[in-house]
């Protein structure tokens, strides 16, 4: 679960109350599923 | 020698069986009280949040739980969360790679590679800076460390798995 220097610089810091106001971002390292349909 | 956790169940003992009474015996008493105060509960609750949910009324609470994760406790400001990277002014990272944070991280989960940066005033920045959140103990140290202010861990951000996985 690797966050690069890209997606550090793109958070925000945090609203009122301590609520986040950036989404939460996507390691580096998480890989897609490949989705194949199968063969009929 | 008795343990002190022990109970006495001795006839001289005032919690003895034989000591009770019938009806205390039989708990009744007991079981029908405690059923009181849990219908009471359970009926107060209920009216509670009719007149949240039916009859609008905002100035009664719905539920005693908080509805996760639509709703949440107000966290405090001192909470460690997610790291962040400050900007400067031109939107390069704050970051001077002087790898202090590396240095002091206990688990080893910085990972810089430094590189010059166009200004010759500033001596160095970040080609790369990497953070492994499955080995982060979310101590705070490299926030303690850096002399730039450039790493903070104020994004809010607890939850690091998401709804879909676009984000």
């Amino acid at each position: 679960m690797i966050y690069t220097k890209e997606t550090l610089l793109a958070l925000e810091p945090a609203g009122p109350h301590g609520v986040p106001t950036s989404p939460v971002p996507i390691p580096a390292d998480r890989t897609m599923p490949v989705i194949r349909s199968t063969p009929s | 020698m008795t343990s002190p956790y022990q109970s006495s169940n001795t006839p001289a003992d005032p919690r003895h069986s034989s000591r009770l009474g019938l009806a205390q015996r039989f708990y009744l008493l007991e079981v029908l009280s405690g059923l009181k105060l849990t219908g009471l509960r359970f009926f107060a609750n209920m009216a509670r949040h009719t007149l949240h949910t039916v009859f609008r009324v905002k100035s009664a609470h719905g539920a005693v739980t908080i509805q996760y994760p639509d709703e949440r406790r107000p966290y405090s400001p001192r909470l460690r969360s997610l790291h962040r990277l400050v900007r400067r002014d031109d939107g390069s990272p704050r970051c001077v790679a002087c790898m202090m944070c590396e240095t002091v991280c206990p688990a080893h989960c910085i990972y810089i590679v430094a590189t010059e940066h166009p200004n010759p005033e500033i001596e160095k920045v970040p080609e790369r800076f990497d953070i492994d959140l499955g080995k982060c103990v979310f101590c705070g140290y490299c926030v303690e460390a850096c002399p730039e202010d450039a790493i903070r861990m104020d994004t809010g951000i607890l939850e690091f798995s998401s709804f879909s996985r676009g984000g």
